[in-house]
């Protein structure tokens, strides 16, 4: 009995399932070699054939590079649920197009359940960079497509090929290297131009410097903003800072970097004066902070700017008596001062403070003692 | 001797001695406001990197509304300022024939001062009497000249960064780098020392609790605590026979109420920004 009604729920969710499919195909015939017939990248020229051939060219798969991929071990139907032939031009199944998201909550949430959070650290990562991204700009529709977001995930990551090198390996070196090329090769294509000719840019490209910036570092990655949000002006000092720490603190130490802290994007931030992807060495003559260019980046805010604010320094320190000998003396002087008059004055309190308060206790027990103009008697 | 002398006056039963008229007081309380919010608006900024500022600079709308503020405020300050010196200099010129620079009703720091101040440590460490004061202590004498420091120093280095075009076209760039150091630190002496210092020399110290002493609001004191603070004062108010001309009735209860409430008001600001400042100070040099 039990058995029957078993077997009868199993025939119905068959059925259901048969139901939902439009050509049912065996799934058992879509693995990645078939795929791999028509979408192989290492065959050339890719076309798609089958009886309504048109000359659209196919998406093609490097396989080596798919293997080595984090993804390496999949199918491709497991992402591409929506492919249910084999031949061109495939009739799409109601199954969801390849995307990250939904998989990659559902693997979180598993292992979840199965207590696998810290082995499977990296997926948690992935997640908190889903929630990231989604409150990014990348992630709005897009003005002249509103069907599709500013950039999906594997607009920046090749999903194929993906694999992030551990930190600390020449691999990593080198995938840093590429960033520039993920966001400008495409989409951001006058704003890579203008970085190749910066400091940064050469340190990148032609040095191979990974310690000079790329667009992450100051971008940010899945939470990338947009640009003319406050919270963007002011987060990108502390970006900049992340390698230029003395110049941070230094900055943090005029109205400009202490407006700034403060939360608030209006006065100067680092690329205010120093220019943001077209960056100069400031002694590069065509650096806006060169002292020949100063003055007309400055009047860019403070407009009837006058001669002075050529030599002021947005980067002075107490500490370097060679560069800044004025603002050396002057401190040192504002220190001694400070120094002198709390030392004589709370030591002048401190002592004031035990004699009144003896005083006031003698004079509780002698009450004839109660003005003290009035001589003391001896002890 | 001194004592003779007053315990065969007719006593004065509910007199007080007047020791600040009306205009004074009020520039006082001016004074001690907009300083305040001086103090307020400008460690918020000088210490931006504390959790408290932004709260502040909030609660203004943003630091171009607290800019105003602090401004405003130091225009309100300077004012006072001014007028106090032209009111001192017209109050000179009318004595002229009989003020002395040096004597026990100026301000000027004589050499009784150092005297007293050199004896107060010895009594400090019990070598010694309390020294007799007359109108003004060598501390009095100090917060009042410390004003004008304080002006110089804190009001000229604020012009110089509130009017930068004009700074600029004079002097060379680097007096703004030297200029927002001495503002800064000249701000942070003048609040300490005032929030810990003169509290204590004024409200705090044994024969003064419990705090607030209201004399710069009711403008006088006591006829005891006159003569057990400034003897000197009164043995020659006496003597002079000058003492009559000083004399009030004792302030209505109201008065002397509302004083001790906006007295500990005060105190309570300025306590609650030297914590502010002490936080800053703290989380600045960690």
């Amino acid at each position: 009995m039990v058995g029957a009604i078993s077997c009868a729920g199993l025939l119905t969710v068959l059925q259901t399932e048969a139901a939902a499919k439009e050509i049912p195909v065996p799934l058992t015939k879509l693995d990645n070699a078939t795929c791999l017939t028509c979408h192989d990248a290492d065959k050339g020229d890719l076309k798609a054939t089958g009886a309504k051939a048109t000359s659209k060219p196919l998406h093609g798969i490097n396989n080596d590079k798919f293997g080595k991929s984090v993804h390496g071990e999949m199918q491709c139907v497991a992402c591409h649920k929506d492919i249910r032939d084999a031949v061109a031009p495939h009739k799409k199944g109601t199954g969801q197009k390849a995307e990250c998201v939904s998989c990659h909550l559902a693997l979180w949430e598993t292992a979840k359940k199965e207590n696998l959070t810290r082995e499977k650290a990296r997926l948690g990562v992935v997640v908190k960079n889903i929630e990231t991204y989604k409150s990014s700009y990348h992630a709005r529709p897009n003005k002249e497509d509103p069907s599709r977001v500013n950039a999906a995930c594997d607009d920046c990551h090749n999903s194929h090929t993906f694999n992030v090198p551990p930190q600390g390996t020449s691999r990593r070196t080198d995938w840093h290297l590429t960033i520039p090329d993920v966001c400008g090769a495409q989409c951001h294509t006058d704003e890579l131009d203008e970085y190749k000719t910066s400091v940064h840019g050469k340190k990148v490209l032609e040095e191979h410097n990974q310690k000079a910036a790329v667009c992450i570092d100051c971008h940010t990655t899945h939470g990338i903003a947009n640009t003319s949000k406050d919270t963007f002006k002011i987060s990108i000092t502390e970006n900049c800072g992340s390698c230029h720490t003395e110049n941070l603190k230094s900055y943090r130490s005029t109205y400009h970097g202490q407006i700034n802290k403060l939360g608030y994007g209006y006065t100067a931030k680092c690329y205010d004066c120093h220019g943001s992807h077209g960056i100069l060495s400031p002694k590069d003559p065509e650096s806006k902070v060169h002292p020949n260019n100063r003055l007309k980046t400055c009047q860019k805010c403070h407009t009837q700017a006058t001669q002075g604010f050529v030599t002021f320094s947005p980067h002075a320190n107490t500490h370097d008596f060679e560069r800044y000998p004025q603002v050396w003396i002057v401190s040192r002087f504002m220190w001694a001062l400070l120094a002198g008059v709390f030392a004589f004055f709370w030591l002048h309190t401190g002592l004031w403070w035990y004699r009144e308060a003896q005083d006031r206790k003698a004079r509780r027990n002698h009450p004839d003692r109660r003005h003290p103009d009035k001589p003391r008697s001896a002890k | 001797m001194t004592h003779r002398i007053v315990d065969e006056l007719p006593q004065q039963h509910g007199k007080q001695v007047r020791r600040f008229g009306l205009i004074w007081r009020i520039a006082h309380l001016c004074f001690a406001l907009s300083v305040m919010l001086l103090i307020l608006t400008g460690m918020a900024v000088f210490y931006a990197d504390t959790t408290w500022a932004p709260v502040i600079m909030q609660a203004f709308g943003g630091p171009r509304v607290a800019g105003i503020v602090h401004r405003t405020s130091a225009a309100i300050m300077l004012s006072i300022f001014f007028l106090h010196l032209v009111g001192v200099s017209i109050n000179i010129a009318r004595n002229w024939k009989t003020f002395k620079i040096f004597g026990p009703d100026s301000l000027v720091p004589n050499w009784k001062d150092f005297k007293d101040i050199v004896g107060m440590f010895k009594w400090f460490v019990g070598r010694g009497k309390r020294p007799i004061f007359d109108r003004w202590t060598y501390w009095e004498k100090f917060d009042y000249w410390a004003v004008f420091w304080g002006m110089a120093i804190i009001g000229s280095t604020g012009m110089m960064l509130a009017f930068p075009n004009v700074t600029a076209s004079i002097l060379p760039g680097w007096v703004f780098n030297v200029a927002t150091i001495i503002h800064g630190e000249e701000a942070f002496l003048a609040a300490v020392f005032l929030f810990t210092v003169h509290f204590f020399n004024n409200h705090f110290r044994p024969d003064k609790l419990p705090p607030p002493d209201v004399v710069m609001f009711t403008g006088s004191v006591p006829m005891e605590e006159f003569k057990r603070e400034h003897p000197a004062q009164y043995a020659r108010m006496v003597e002079t026979g000058q003492l009559e001309k000083y004399l009030v009735d004792t302030p209505p209860h109201a008065l002397t109420l509302g004083s001790k409430i906006l007295g500990l008001t005060l105190i309570a600001i300025g306590l609650t920004l030297l914590v502010l400042v002490i936080v800053g100070f703290v989380s600045a040099s960690t």
